[in-house]
């Protein structure tokens, strides 16, 4: 039985683990190879990596998260939106820390009369100190590397 | 991409589910590849991907294997922001001789020049 609107609105505002991510020159280099990417300069990367790492550092597999929103038997997943927004370039050979969260979570229902939920996945990336601590508050703000909002969808009951 | 993304969704490599879930019969593209394409687009466009302020796009149709892929742009809005201009730009992302796949919009930043 497919899971409440209300049920599935108590994630709202559920922290994720969250993660790190560093970005290691092959993959940058793998990545601009799938995506037919000229090469970035001085050691910048695809800021595609802001989508990779969102899905890596939410703390959580993608399964995990179909199963934090009661996916069942028969409904699809969709990638709904994304919306990053960028502070600073994301470079090869640093290391980003994140958090993540469970924003907005609703739910409509489509032309065909299929109920489709949206859940929101919120992961914030700043640039974690060489020596391996965390940034104090007051260089917070420099080091803010980006923030990326995806909406997934949850299309349920698609088959039977 | 599927490796990079650690995405085990199945619509991405396996046409039997694809098939199962009505889908139609090849591999989806990664959402986010797509949308990679259009970030390459907007950052070829402004000059180096240190311009990309943001990005925000709406997913509207599947990418399938074998499909190419037409993406575009135009620009909306320029305003000074200090010394430099913030240029926000409606993007998509359209599959040729078919659906539109993306729609949104960007901002980048241009150096310099405003006064």
């Amino acid at each position: 039985m497919t899971v409440s609107i209300d049920k599935l609105q108590t994630l709202e505002g559920h922290v994720l683990p969250g993660g790190r991510i560093t970005i290691e020159p092959h993959e940058s280099f793998i990545g601009e190879e799938a995506l037919r990417a000229e090469p970035g300069a001085h050691g910048g990367v695809h800021p595609a990596w802001f989508v990779i790492a969102s899905l890596r550092c939410m703390g959580i597999s993608v399964d995990e998260l179909c199963a934090l929103a009661f996916q069942e038997e028969g409904d699809v997943l969709l990638f709904g939106n994304c919306r990053v927004e960028q502070h600073q370039p994301l470079r090869e050979g640093v290391t980003y820390l994140a958090s993540a969260h469970i924003g907005e979570v609703s739910s409509r229902t489509t032309r065909d009369g299929a109920r489709l939920d949206s859940v929101e996945v919120i992961v914030r990336l700043r640039v974690q100190e060489p020596s391996g601590r965390d940034v104090g508050a007051s260089a917070e703000v420099e080091a803010r590397a980006g923030e990326i909002v995806s909406t997934y969808l949850f299309k349920r009951g698609s088959t039977t | 991409m599927a490796l990079l993304l650690r995405d085990p969704n199945p619509i991405h490599y396996d046409i039997d589910e694809v098939r199962r879930l009505g889908m139609g019969d090849r591999a989806i593209n990664q959402g986010g590849a797509t949308m990679a394409y259009v970030m390459d687009a907007v950052v070829s466009w402004a000059g180096s991907r240190a311009h990309l302020r943001s990005i925000d796009c709406s997913f509207r149709g599947s990418v399938m294997a074998g499909d190419d892929v037409e993406v575009g742009g135009i620009v909306t809005d320029v305003r000074a922001d200090g010394p430099d201009f913030l240029v926000t730009v409606d993007v998509w992302a359209d599959v040729v001789g078919g659906r539109r796949a993306i729609a949104g919009t960007s901002t980048v930043v241009w150096h310099g020049g405003a006064s």
